[in-house]
């Protein structure tokens, strides 16, 4: 360690370089330690520097953080509730049946997985969530049951929703009514535009494009769950509710490789609103990434919130082959299994015994169910004018069975050398309880935890589908090289090119005569 | 108290059970000791298909020179990562299938630099991957660093945190390197290698926690996360992530 020495002219130096502040502070603190000499002035020095500073009137008073006023007062309200309308919400709560509490679903589920699965969870965020879940369930009826899905950019908190079976319906009435609206106003803005086209002699401007295929109505296929979104969990007034997809709406968003936070306004060419990229983005995350050991779900009758489970119908699912269920129109759903045996530790490490409970969305239609396109293709008149435009009869597309074990997933041999698959499978811990977190590596930030029993799945990430293959533009060819040896003509004459060419006829000519004699000869 | 102990005052993905911060604590404990190392740190996880690592950060003397990192599948048995090859570093970024988990695996790649099929062992690989994100990737607030009078990069102890308006500003947030030698007086505290400057803008700068804490989080290396708690000088990074560089950035911002 070297003496740094510090001579006169330094201290002259240091005076008029440095901050003036910054040389009385220096002043104070030398000639404070060398009037009181304090003992152990080496180990309270900063402290010296800090009331020198002090003195200065440099140190403000350590303030504490200021929370946004808003949440404030929503706490206060939680707990205050002096308003007429609150008193009598809160009053109504309490007879209601205490399985739908989303307060208490919440917050177990979210400190499960905090403290098995690791997810970090601030506590604070998660008392305003139940607390924001509690107040939208009560001011709005038509909520049966509310769920926390996961956030998205780390940033848009989103809650699943599933509807009352008369919340469902109005829902997709409306929908309905919203979408024909907007076809309408299309095509008048398309006739008007094609009328001044007309008039003023520009270019027809295209006629609007309406996809056949119909949206699935709200509660079934890929809207069989409402969405609420929001960037404050703490406040109710704050979440918004996310649009039912159409099926064109997954087939664009499947396109769209940009963070869902950077996208502004309309996303280019394709004309999908933010909410819109979200809502499929979520759609996706959930067909392709909700699963659970194997017999702890099983294919059941679809039920109406409320309505109890038939006993019966236990037995019978079991035996039906999978042509019967396509023939068959009754929405099936994956429904708990009450007969579930908690399997051993080893079995569930393995993949093969994990399945899918979520159906996967259609690659060709964007939708879960399969919409034929041509309900009337038995006849064969149809069949023949198909085949003479050339066009392919095109069969419904198969998805996997429900069900199916998330063995069968392969991921990309390009993303995934040597073990192809989606999921990544670990132990919570060495010795401790029997708990399995399902990690997809297909969209990473999506975890299922499974304990005991239960199962969690939550989604923390960016809302971007994991890829290998980087487009990079193709580099640009190297540059030529000139042939060593340029020969200079001269450009040939007319006549020149004139008999050049009555030559080429006459050598051609006799090419085809010897090929004749020696096909002769053969 | 170190930084990945206070995870839970920001929102994040996948990050430790309390399980695992003990078997973290107990582990660092014996490798500090065994290893004479003056401060070691929780660098993150590199998540594999099979496995996963969990690394770990070691410094002797200097912050920059013989950095040691180790890593660990099930926080029990630690392995000293070995010393970065230069071909490893080369070929890091061609090489953009996930990490298997098996130390041993060899990934075979097209390199379009050599136009061949190139091997690289995971290991070789893992470290490389460590290391550039470490070095690219490490920042702190302005003037939490200081170069001290005896030229070591050290902590500043007089720093008492950003205050909330410089902590929503990018340019509060400087890159950690080794600045000393500069000609400029102060360079840690007047650095302008700040993630401002940085290209592509991948650095997503938010506050959480009703303002208390300042998260930053990169776009460029998914996982990446540097937490501040504003007006306090508690901060620190770590990395959950798969240990690939998200090379379609420029698509996606």
């Amino acid at each position: 360690m070297e003496a740094i020495e510090v001579t006169e002219e330094d201290v002259r130096e240091a005076k008029n370089a440095l901050d003036p502040r910054v040389v009385s502070v220096l002043t104070k603190l030398v000639s404070r330690l060398l009037h009181e000499r304090p003992p152990d002035a080496f180990d309270i020095l900063e402290q010296l520097v800090i009331s020198a500073k002090n003195d200065e009137g440099e140190n403000q008073p350590d303030l504490p953080p200021e929370i946004p006023l808003q949440n404030a007062k929503l706490i206060q309200s939680f707990y205050n509730p002096e308003h007429g309308e609150l008193k009598e919400l809160n009053a109504a709560w309490l007879d209601r049946p205490p399985q739908v509490m989303p307060w208490t679903s919440c917050r177990e589920q979210l400190c499960l997985l905090k403290r098995f699965a690791g997810i970090g969870i601030p506590d604070e965020t998660i008392l305003l969530l139940s607390l924001s879940m509690q107040r939208l369930q009560q001011q709005h009826q038509q909520i049966y049951r509310l769920r926390f899905w996961g956030c998205i950019c780390f940033k848009w908190y989103v809650l699943e929703a599933e509807l009352t079976p008369q919340g469902f319906v109005s829902r997709a009435e409306e929908v309905d009514a919203a979408a024909k609206q907007a076809q309408a106003l299309t095509k008048a803005d398309w006739e008007e535009r094609k009328k001044e086209a007309e008039e003023t002699g520009k270019p027809l401007p295209e006629p609007p494009f309406f996809s056949d295929i119909p949206i699935e109505p709200s509660g079934t296929g890929v809207n069989s769950m409402v969405y609420l979104v929001s960037s404050e969990p703490g406040l109710p007034e704050s979440w918004t509710w996310l649009p039912d997809l159409t099926p064109e709406d997954i087939l664009k968003a499947r396109q769209i490789v940009q963070f869902p936070e950077d996208i502004e306004g309309d996303c280019g060419a394709s004309g999908l609103c933010k909410e819109v990229i979200l809502r499929a983005q979520i759609a996706r995350i959930n067909a392709s990434t909700r699963v659970a050991p194997q017999g702890m779900f099983k294919m059941k009758k679809k039920l109406a919130p409320g309505e109890e489970e038939d006993e019966e119908d236990d037995d019978d699912e079991e035996d039906e082959d999978e042509e019967e269920d396509e023939e068959n129109e009754e929405p099936k759903e994956a429904r708990l299994n009450a007969r579930f045996k908690l399997p051993a530790l080893k079995q569930l490490v393995d993949m093969n015994k994990w399945v899918h409970i979520t159906s996967f969305i259609l690659q060709s239609q964007g939708r879960v169910k399969w919409w034929n396109p041509n309900p009337d293709a038995d006849e064969d008149e149809e069949d023949e004018e198909e085949e003479e435009e050339g066009e392919k009869k095109a069969g419904p597309e198969k998805s996997p069975k429900p069900l199916s074990p998330i063995a069968q997933d392969e991921a990309s041999p390009h993303l995934a050398q040597g073990y192809p698959t989606c999921w990544a499978l670990r132990k919570v811990s060495v010795l401790g309880p029997p708990a399995v977190v399902a990690r997809s590596l297909i969209w990473p930030g999506s975890i299922t935890l499974f304990y005991s029993g239960q199962i969690e799945h939550i989604y923390i990430g960016w809302g971007v589908k994991t890829s290998s293959n980087h487009y990079c533009p193709p580099l640009v060819p190297e540059v030529a090289v000139e042939p060593a040896e340029l020969v200079l003509s001269n450009d040939p004459t007319v006549e020149e090119e004139k008999a050049g060419l009555a030559q080429d006829d006459e050598d051609e000519e006799e090419d085809e005569e010897k090929e004749d004699e020696e096909d002769e000869n053969d | 108290m170190d930084s990945f102990q206070s995870d839970t005052i920001f929102l994040q993905g996948e990050f430790l059970s309390s399980e695992q911060k003990i078997l973290i604590c107990s582990s660092m404990k014996t490798l500090r000791d065994e290893n004479k190392l003056k401060v070691l740190k929780f660098w993150g996880r590199i998540s594999g298909i099979v496995n996963d690592y969990y690394l770990l950060q070691g410094f002797t003397s200097d912050c920059f020179r013989n950095v040691k990192y180790f890593y660990s599948h099930d926080l029990i048995d630690w392995v000293r990562l070995p010393r970065v090859e230069p071909e490893a570093l080369r070929l890091l970024d061609d090489c953009t299938s996930l990490f298997t988990g098996i130390p041993s695996h060899v990934f075979t790649f097209m390199s379009p630099l050599d136009q061949q099929e190139v091997r690289l062992k995971e290991e070789d690989r893992l470290t490389a991957a460590v290391v550039v994100i470490n070095n690219e990737m490490s920042i702190i607030p302005r003037s939490a660093f200081l170069i001290g009078s005896y030229n070591q990069t050290m902590k500043n102890k007089m720093f008492k945190g950003l205050p909330f308006d410089k902590s929503a500003d990018q340019n509060s947030y400087v890159h950690f390197e080794d600045l000393r030698g500069s000609k400029v007086m102060f360079p840690l505290l007047d650095s302008t290698n700040t993630i401002e400057t940085d290209f592509p803008p991948a650095w997503k700068l938010q506050h959480e926690q009703e303002g208390q804490v300042a998260v930053v989080r990169s776009q460029l290396w998914p996982g990446l996360t540097f937490h501040h708690q504003v007006d306090s000088p508690v901060y620190g990074w770590t990395y959950f992530g798969d240990g690939r560089r998200n090379w379609d950035i420029c698509y996606m911002i």
